[in-house]
């Protein structure tokens, strides 16, 4: 009997002792119960890489002048009218404008088909063109290079000697 | 167990035929399989028009200048790529916006292997599906892959491959 009533005075004793907790996202209300608060959380999105490029290119003519002897003269001993052979071009610029979210890095790769004919560009073949974040549309990062070939051709080669291959990367 | 000799004969008959089988098939394998091979620009270009094309909403962009007997295109993608193998399906985002003045056509490659590839597409237009190649299907595993994105320009007059050509890096996941 003792025993029962000792138990009955404990768990009286324990009930009425008060707990205060201090927890995160819970508030107390006047009647002194909590309140869970809970949230969820959603993800934000970050932009995805837009590669947006304007490529614009003349008419990418060049002419190869053979070279010439010309003609011997004795009283100088002087070939006169000779010529080295050249190239001239027209329309061998290339322009890239960016209106990517990112800054990008063109490279211009040029693939012969006629193997006597090479071809180099200006700035190494490689512009490094800023973002077009923060710019207005017509003042985007923009740059040019211009081809220029050499070596030799025939007339059996003259032609369609080559294409240009602009690789588009983010910087 | 003795082996007469008319079963040594057998024996040897059918070790040597699989032996001619496993040179044969090595050989096939080496030198003569269809892998893909390099892609070759093609000396006539795609003529129909590219059947996934869409109009490009909102896209009242002014015809860009290029310089007289040149050519000028907008090249627009996303750098992810998405190959479904149990549709069939690519899904991507080109746009070929109304300031070109080229039609184009792309292809979506890892290596040599031609994964997806359009018709012309128009200025004005642009793809978010491409249909899977066979050959792409058959050698793709589900992951990530490196990949490039490949624009060719042609004349929309003479439907004359454009000298200058665009190629750009995508990131390509592959899901069954």
């Amino acid at each position: 009997m003792k025993r029962i009533l000792f138990l009955a005075f404990v768990i009286t004793l324990m009930m009425s002792i008060s707990v205060t907790v201090f927890a995160e996202n819970s508030v107390t209300s006047d009647s002194g119960t909590t309140i869970d608060i809970s949230a969820t959380f959603k993800a934000g999105s970050t932009a995805e890489d837009v590669i947006s490029v304007d490529i614009a290119w003349g008419a990418m003519e060049f002419e190869f002048s053979e070279g010439v002897d010309g003609v011997w003269d004795p009283s100088t001993h002087q070939y006169m009218g000779a010529a080295e052979s050249s190239w001239s071009a027209s329309g061998n610029e290339i322009t890239v404008t960016n209106h990517s979210n990112v800054a990008i890095k063109a490279t211009f790769t040029y693939t012969g088909e006629v193997e006597t004919v090479y071809g180099t560009f200006t700035n190494d073949g490689v512009l490094a063109l800023a973002t077009a974040v923060g710019t207005a549309r017509d003042a985007a990062p923009s740059d040019s290079v211009a081809l220029t070939l050499g070596g030799s051709l025939t007339a059996d080669t003259a032609g369609k000697v080559g294409t240009v291959t602009i690789t588009i990367a983010k910087q | 167990m003795t082996i007469t000799k008319t079963q040594l004969a057998i024996i040897i008959t059918v070790l040597a035929l699989v032996l001619i089988a496993s040179v044969a098939t090595t050989v096939w394998v080496v030198f003569f399989r269809d892998d893909g091979g390099t892609p070759i620009t093609p000396d006539y270009p795609p003529q129909g028009t590219e059947q996934n094309q869409k109009p490009l909403e909102g896209d009242d962009s002014d015809k860009m200048e290029s310089p007289e007997g040149g050519g000028a295109i907008n090249v627009t993608y996303q750098t992810s790529v998405k190959v479904d193998l149990s549709e069939n399906k690519v899904t991507l985002l080109y746009a070929n916006p109304q300031a070109s003045n080229q039609n184009v056509a792309i292809l979506i490659m890892i290596g040599d292997l031609v994964v997806a590839k359009s018709d012309l597409i128009t200025p004005g237009h642009g793809v978010d599906t491409l249909t899977l190649e066979k050959q792409a299907k058959e050698r793709l595993m589900v992951g990530g892959y490196d990949g490039e994105l490949v624009v060719r320009a042609y004349d929309p007059e003479t439907n004359e491959k454009a000298m200058v050509d665009a190629k750009g890096k995508v990131k390509i996941t592959i899901v069954e």
